[in-house]
């Protein structure tokens, strides 16, 4: 290192005062501004001007004040000893915050057009913590941005492990292992198997609007629609119109998702490199990916039924990626064979041994509190059905009976399908009653565990957990107490693990 | 690879986090949270009143007497259960922090997962001469954790041992 720059504890450029300022009445006046136009348009008397004016003369003050505190409170430095960069800010409530250098993701400088009139700029720290900014330093000038800037890219390489993106591309073509490109058919396959339900839900809304429809039009020309149904040839016809209205709408919303398939994943291939994934799909988006296993934070596999006979899996996967902006991205790739995700686990999880699994399933009473909300609707229809009187008991029970039979049987089982699974290096989570879906994460990458107790699982010794992960939190409730010993053993892989999570 | 190993591990022997001692927060958080609960009551009060020259009648006006009391009854007796849930304690490689009554909740976050380490003080903090430790990590805000009401030296040696730890672990 040159020197210790930015060693001493300092403050922004002074005409940080003023950009402060500035900001604050720009906000302010963007809160205000309707009732300070309705002001001038109503023609207030010369007193209220005196004491309109007072006010904001007043109020000006008191931003320039809080702008003076807030510069003068604002103080960041380096902390070459800790190996830190430390910022302090606040008027009232303040906070001191600390970011190592080996945590460092992005440092940048920016500036908005305020900034740049003044000459001064953003100086900007992130990193994968869940803050967008972590550091925001608004006016700083440009000499002093651009040293801390060489400054912290210097130590942030210096101290975090530089994951290298290795590989050419004329690497990548040697070291093929295996690819998977999705064909004409299978995208067909996954546009007619995926979105069946989104068609379902259109014609719903197809129907109940034409239904809608013809009710008003009917009691306004009740006489011309009974004339009109009259000169019809019979109730055959016009329910062999209905059909074929519904068939229609039926292809229309499978031929809108095929599209939408076909633009999304056109060309989708899937190859496998010596260290990497790579994915590259999309029509007229071109999307290439590289997945590399160590940034892989949580892989899901979906399927249902339908896709499962036709040997359709989608994969779907989280990575912590610090290169492109730090987005907690979420990949999809449809339309793989079981073989083939078989080939993805493998390839990203290659330390899978096949090893004791411990299964754990939640408790009944997860089971008995979901059929109580399911059916709070039941009892809210009945006193709905009471006051409402075009709905008939007898209508209400055949709807309420129905609704039941399907809310019963989906929560049985939905309860049926969760299970978490630990095993010695993984954590899965099953669950799911059309769409089953498998959730799983290595278990050294989880951030953090919370376990919760409430008041009425104590005596039944049960816990809800949430496994919080760079790509989502997984939750599962309703557990027995068994589990602890195992999130002790998930504790001790993760404080034992020397690997980096990302 | 020379001196690795693969001994199998006897599960029960693991340390257990449920086992561990918590330290409690300081006082001055109950007091705290029981001013702030103070102001809301005033304010309701003060709806109450206001509600009370509306001339509405003595039916609702008592429903909403009832109502306040009961809530702010019970956000009372919450405050006192809660601040004896409060508890954080430290581990040679990770800090748990439990708090909740009705629901008692423990977040444990290792130290090798741990993002940066931030200490707030609002206005009341400062009054009472307390401060928070917020501790960041990459699992989204549900995983990190916040320790209201500790004393700004404690919270500040926490700062200082967790960057420590931060620095040490990674190298």
């Amino acid at each position: 290192m040159k020197s210790n720059l930015f060693e001493v504890p300092q403050r922004q450029s002074e005409i940080g005062i003023l950009l402060i300022f500035l900001t604050r009445v720009f906000n302010l006046l963007k809160g205000f501004w309707a009732i300070i136009v309705y002001f001038l348009f109503t023609g207030p008397s010369v007193q209220t001007l005196i004491y309109i004016v007072v006010g904001l003369v007043l109020i000006l003050i008191l931003i320039l004040v809080y702008s003076l505190v807030y510069y003068r409170n604002f103080l960041f430095h380096i902390d070459y000893g800790n190996q830190e960069f430390v910022l302090q800010e606040g008027v009232f409530n303040t906070e001191d915050i600390a970011i190592p250098f080996d945590k460092i993701q992005q440092v940048y400088i920016k500036r908005n057009i305020l900034q740049r009139f003044l000459n001064v700029n953003s100086f900007v720290i992130e990193t994968a913590g869940s803050k967008k900014e972590e550091i925001s330093i608004k006016a700083i000038s440009h000499e002093k941005a651009n040293q801390l800037l060489a400054i912290l890219i210097e130590v942030k390489d210096k101290y975090s492990e530089k994951i290298s993106d290795s590989g050419s591309t004329e690497d990548i073509s040697k070291n093929q292992f295996w690819s998977h490109e999705l064909g004409f058919l299978t995208l067909l396959k996954i546009g007619i198997s995926t979105n069946y339900l989104r068609g379902l839900v259109l014609i719903i809304a197809f129907f109940t609007t034409i239904y809608n429809e013809v009710r008003t039009v009917s009691e306004e020309h009740s006489e011309t629609i009974q004339n009109y149904l009259r000169e019809l040839p019979g109730p055959m016809e016009s329910v062999s119109i209905f059909i074929l209205i519904a068939v229609v709408v039926l292809l229309l919303s499978i031929l809108i998702t095929i599209a939408e398939v076909f633009i999304k994943y056109f060309n989708l291939k899937l190859t496998q490199t010596k260290d990497s994934l790579e994915l590259e799909m999309g029509l007229n988006t071109n999307t290439k990916i590289s997945l590399q296993p160590r940034r892989v934070q949580l892989l899901q596999v979906i399927t249902n039924p339908v896709q499962k006979w036709l040997n359709l899996y989608e994969v779907r996967i989280s990575l912590a990626n610090s290169e492109d902006e730090l987005k907690k991205s979420k990949i999809k790739i449809p339309g793989l064979d079981k073989a083939t995700v078989s080939k993805v686990n493998s390839f990203l999880y290659t330390e899978q041994t096949s090893d004791v699994s411990n299964i754990f399933s939640p408790d009944k009473i997860l089971l008995i509190r979901r059929l109580i909300i399911a059916f709070v609707p039941v009892l809210l229809s009945y006193f709905a059905a009471l006051y409402v009187e075009t709905i008939s008991i007898t209508v209400w029970l055949f709807l309420v009976g129905i609704y039941v039979v399907i809310a019963v049987i989906w929560q049985v089982l939905m309860f049926k399908s969760l299970k978490l699974i630990i095993s010695n290096d993984f954590v899965y989570k099953k669950h799911g009653v059309w769409n089953e879906t498998e959730k799983r994460f290595e278990m050294y990458k989880t951030q953090s565990i919370s376990i919760f107790q409430p008041l009425w699982y104590k005596k039944k010794d049960l816990i809800n957990i949430i496994f919080h992960t760079a790509g989502g939190d997984i939750s599962f409730r309703a557990v027995s107490k068994d589990i602890l010993p195992y999130v002790n053993y998930i504790f001790y892989k993760i404080e034992s693990d020397p690997r980096s999570w990302m | 690879m020379e001196n690795f190993t693969n001994n199998s591990i006897d599960i029960d022997t693991l340390p257990k986090y449920e086992e561990v001692s918590f330290q409690s927060i300081s006082k001055a958080y109950l007091i705290k949270a029981s001013i702030l609960n103070l102001v809301f009551l005033c304010l309701a009060v003060i709806g109450w009143v206001v509600l009370f020259y509306f001339e509405l009648n003595q039916l609702q006006l008592n429903l909403f007497l009832v109502g306040v009391v009961l809530y702010f009854g019970f956000k009372f007796w919450n405050i006192i259960q809660l601040q004896k849930n409060y508890g954080f304690a430290l581990r040679e490689k990770d800090i748990l922090y439990r708090r909740g009554y009705l629901v008692n909740k423990t977040t444990v976050v290792p130290f090798n997962r741990i993002q940066h380490v931030s200490i707030t003080r609002d206005v009341l903090d400062k009054m009472f001469k307390i401060s928070s430790l917020k501790i960041y990590t990459a699992g989204g805000s549900g995983g990190d954790i916040i320790i209201p009401g500790l004393a700004p030296n404690l919270a500040q040696r926490l700062k200082e041992a967790l960057a420590a730890k931060l620095t040490t672990n990674e190298v």
